[in-house]
């Protein structure tokens, strides 16, 4: 051991200080020489000086290393002097490894990464227990939501933990250093006064806010900027420190920036944070302080040094049981919180894999590509490699030499393919949703790494061919064959049609994930939403901060609001509602149905004013929609849809029934028409019934705002100047969110688009390479073959003949591939049914398409190496032997 | 062994070494010296010889050798070795 610690330092320093080495060597023997020649000069000579100091140098050497060093340098001149060839390959494995590198840094940053705060790993989230896709209303559908109340309770109780933060979303608001200028759409978060001290997290500059900055009594009206905000938005401007800016309205003073790493916990909303206790102020919905009902805080911890998470979970197991404040309808739990909140990473983690899955077959094919490819070049490198093995080149070290090639081209593979990774960034952020904006999927360590793997293992899997095939050259001892370019066994294509045939039946499985993923979106568009959402714009308004007492006041803002938007050009009708189409929240109401006696709890309403049905385009089934008849005198009205219908009214005319809420039986509501259903947020969804009221009549906040414009050109134009008529009517109203139903729809079927669209690329980037594959393979073919071609045409083929013999050859090989590949979508169908909207299990019809598609695509390529084959000179091919 | 031997004696260079042997092998054995510095090279670097280097009256860098603790240990034990086998190889020769 000790020897070889000695022995590598000696190397080591041998490659340092090789100089003084060779000078302490030549200056030990030619001190003996000296002495020899002057006490001993008869005896025999010395013998070789430079032989002995070889003997000697061998032992500095890292005789391994240099001998690899030479076969990297040689391989490197090889890959050099044939540059088409090189670059071709180097290209294919960059674009498979940069898509690898692509989607691994979406997965680092979501399941690898912890978060970049101080001891991640002793982090807890808090939880529902076992609760996914409930259907049950009373409760919110997102597990590690809670209320105020709730939270302070945890906090009061749970003695395991150092300290527990509470984060809530605030989406959509709106930034403005001046009144006048605004940002909208920012998010961020409501956190309590602990967050930046218990989670660690710096400043850039100035402070973070504190205990006291939040106190529950009068909360200082502070805010802290997110560093990319204060970057992008602000231009890293030092001065904003101190300076008085407005959130939505609201003025806050800016006292910090944080830290560069810090992009929030993973859930949305990354852009500031401003103290729990101004919530009354900056977030719509009144003071949930100290409402127990409204869900909206997450709950991060801190567990006390040498607490495990299993102590933590069983103190809240016992703390929940005992907590009255609000129903618990399942126990609480506690989750490692180093990777922070998975609100994405529940949302796309399954898409990712499937994407994951589709990155790696591409890398498969681009692999199984440039063996061929390498393989093809073997065919001249015959000659080279019989001689090597005559002068004595070892079949290891002949293997070893191929190897390092693979080597070397992987590494320039995976180099190009990082820079095609941080490329790509752009592209992902681009096609990925909203909600992606705040995660960082910068290329760290673990992508870097990632690739190194990646490069490692594909420079494996194609270098295995070409190395196999040209040890067994060295066993057939190509000297004698290689001079002659007629074709040997079959067999020595058999490996380079295999690699065909995979990467045929890989680009007719993505092609096929690509077809079936834009398949489901085009459903999902082409869905009927029971709305026609063209040519509509949608507002959301901040009603809330009109500050109205009275329901009244509302409607005469409704009515001014209405007067003044409609007066805008091209506008065909304007509506406002509580709920507007794609938005997604809903009032409730319990009610009785005349003659049954069953209570209906939270029946869905939508307070909406006179055309909104008309503006919206739903379509009318049975009955009439709102009139001007429909006065605040009038008898009250609803306008239900199927869904309704078909649960309460089944088999029966709904129109003109009755229904009344709870407590107001004096006031029944007549049924007057009934209408589609229609889709409000998840396209998935099935309808539940749903109640439009008259705005006149039901006067209460509403929320949004609709319009239906002519045409798409008044579209462009209403878009601009829809916004400062609203903020006109009353600054107050602050409209976001101002986009059209086909942009709401959009974000709604952000996780679809970002599937389809990626995985179109991918399928385009398989088809590619799978069409190259089989025109490289042909074309190989066609040159190897001249002689015989030429042969067969001299003795009389017609080159109709020659083509199709060739052309015969590429279906050999493509059909078989085709098949597998049919085969594969069989098998994987199963595992991405669950993305697909409304899939119709098996597709024949598609899958034969695609089938087809890739069949003829394929032949294409190899149409004209084999239309170059029939052309061939006899004279000419026959003269080159 | 018999470079570790020669060694043995204390402070020697490569020449002093090859002469030594000769010497006092009457002539018989002579250390070749393109084996000797290859094996000189390599006890030191199995750490069982040190070398430092110095300068002679004639104004030259010597490196000369010591044996270190290790040496000693593998002479005597080589040394323990080669009597025992010359000394089967005589019983063998000279039974009858």
């Amino acid at each position: 051991m000790r020897e070889l610690i000695r022995t590598f330092k000696l190397r080591v320093r041998a490659l340092i200080k090789r100089r003084q080495l060779e000078r302490d060597l030549e200056d030990e023997l030619s001190y003996h020489l000296e002495l020899r020649r002057a006490n001993a000069p008869s005896r025999a000579p010395f013998g070789n000086v430079t032989l002995i100091q070889e003997a000697c140098r061998e032992m500095w050497t890292f005789n391994r290393v240099e001998d690899v060093w030479r076969d990297v340098r040689h391989g490197a001149r090889i890959l050099w002097r044939a540059p088409i060839h090189t670059l071709t390959i180097v290209l294919l494995l960059a674009i498979g490894i940069g898509a690898n590198g692509a989607i691994f840094s979406l997965i680092s940053a979501l399941f690898i990464r912890d978060l970049p705060v101080d001891r991640p790993e002793e982090l807890v989230v808090i939880s529902r227990m076992g609760r996914t896709g409930t259907t049950e209303p009373s409760l919110p559908a997102n597990p590690w939501i809670f209320s105020h109340p709730l939270f302070e309770d945890l906090r009061k109780g749970l003695s395991s933990v150092r300290g527990l933060v509470a984060i809530g979303d605030l989406a959509n608001a709106r930034f403005a250093l001046e009144r006048n200028e605004e940002l909208s759409d920012i998010s961020g978060s409501i956190v309590s006064g602990n967050y930046f001290e218990l989670l660690g997290i710096r400043m850039a500059i100035g402070r973070a806010f504190n205990e006291t900055d939040d106190s529950r009594q009068s909360p200082n009206a502070v805010m802290v900027l997110s560093n990319a905000f204060w970057k992008t938005h602000l231009g890293g401007d030092v001065g904003v420190i101190g300076r008085r800016v407005f959130l939505s309205g609201q003025p806050l003073t800016v006292i910090g920036v944080a830290a560069e790493e810090h992009h929030g916990l993973g859930s949305a909303g990354g852009d500031f944070w401003v103290p729990l206790n101004l919530q009354p102020v900056v977030r719509p919905g009144g003071d949930l302080r100290s409402n127990s009902g409204s869900a909206w805080l997450r709950i991060i911890g801190r567990l006390k040094p040498g607490v495990s998470i299993q102590q933590a979970q069983a103190e809240l197991t016992v703390l929940s049981s005992q907590l009255t404040g609000e129903s618990l309808a399942s126990a609480l739990q506690a989750e490692s919180g180093r990777k922070g909140f998975g609100n994405l990473r529940g949302q796309y983690g399954t898409s990712l894999q499937v994407l994951f899955g589709a990155v790696g077959l591409l890398l498969l094919m681009a692999c199984a590509n440039v063996a061929s490819l390498l393989l093809a070049r073997m065919g001249a490198r015959q000659r080279e490699i019989a001689v090597r093995q005559a002068l004595g080149c070892s079949r290891a070290r002949l293997i070893r030499r191929f190897f390092i090639e693979s080597l070397i081209l992987a590494g320039c593979g995976g180099l190009l393919g990082l820079v095609f990774a941080a490329g790509a960034r752009g592209f992902i952020l681009k096609v990925a949703p909203e909600s992606f904006a705040s995660v960082d999927i910068s290329l760290d360590s673990n992508v870097l790494l990632f690739t190194i793997v990646v490069s490692f293992v594909a420079a494996i899997l194609f270098g295995l061919a070409p190395t196999l095939r040209a040890s067994q050259i060295a066993i057939e001892g190509g000297l004698k064959s290689a001079s002659r370019s007629t074709t040997g066994a079959p067999s020595r294509y058999a490996l380079n049609k295999a690699l065909v045939v995979i990467q045929v039946a890989l680009s007719v499985a993505l092609a096929a994930g690509a077809v079936l993923f834009g398949q489901s979106l085009y459903r999902l568009y082409s869905i009927d939403p029971g709305f026609d959402r063209r040519h509509v714009i949608t507002a959301t308004l901040n009603t809330r901060a009109l500050g109205y007492r009275n329901d009244e006041q509302y409607a005469g803002m409704a009515k001014r609001l209405l007067d003044r938007v409609s007066a805008l050009p091209g506008i065909r009708s304007v509506s406002v509602a509580s709920s507007g189409f794609l938005t997604g929240t809903f009032r409730t109401l319990d009610v009785f149905i005349e003659g049954q006696e069953t209570l209906i709890d939270n029946l869905r309403i939508n307070q909406v004013s006179r055309d909104f049905l008309a503006t919206l385009g739903v379509r009318i089934v049975a009955g009439r929609v709102f009139s001007a008849a429909d006065s605040p005198a009038a008898p009250r009205a609803a306008v239900i849809n199927e869904a309704f219908a078909r649960s309460y009214f089944a088999g029966q005319n709904a129109v003109g029934k009755r229904f009344w809420p709870e407590d107001e039986r004096d006031r029944p509501i007549e049924i007057i028409g009934v209408v589609k259903d229609s889709k409000y947020n998840d396209f998935r969804e099935a309808s539940l019934p749903l109640a439009f009221l008259p705005l006149e009549q039901f006067p209460g906040r509403f929320n949004h705002v609709q319009l239906r414009v002519e045409s798409d050109r008044a579209l462009a134009g209403v878009m601009s100047s829809v916004r400062q008529t609203i903020l006109d009517v009353d600054s107050r109203l602050q409209p976001s969110r101002v986009e059209t139903l086909d942009q709401s729809l959009d974000r709604i079927i952000s996780r679809d688009i970002l599937l389809a669209r990626i995985s179109a690329v991918f399928g385009a980037l398989g088809i590619l390479i799978s069409c190259f594959g089989v025109y490289g393979m042909i074309s190989y073919l066609v040159a190897s073959r001249t002689a015989e071609i030429g042969i067969r045409l001299a003795i009389g083929a017609r080159p109709g003949q020659v083509h199709w013999h060739v052309i015969r050859n590429a279906i050999e090989v493509v059909a078989p591939g085709v098949a597998i590949g049919v085969v594969l979508i069989l098998a994987g169908e199963r595992l991405i049914e669950s993305f697909l909207f409304e899939a119709r299990g098996r597709d024949v019809l598609t899958h034969a398409a695609i089938a087809g598609g890739i069949l003829f695509t394929a032949l294409l390529a190899a149409y004209f190496p084999a239309r170059a084959a029939a052309r061939v000179d006899p004279i000419i091919a026959l003269r080159s032997e | 062994m018999l470079i570790l031997k020669a060694v043995s004696r204390g402070k020697t260079h490569g020449y002093a070494i090859a002469e030594w042997i000769h010497a006092v092998s009457e002539e018989t054995l002579q250390v070749e010296e393109g084996a000797l510095y290859p094996a000189l090279h390599r006890l030191e670097l199995r750490g069982m010889l040190d070398s430092e280097w110095s300068v002679s009256e004639t104004n030259r860098r010597v490196k000369s050798y010591r044996l270190t603790k290790d040496g000693r240990r593998r002479l005597a034990a080589e040394r323990e070795y080669w009597q025992q086998l010359t000394a089967g190889t005589m019983r063998v020769l000279e039974s009858s």
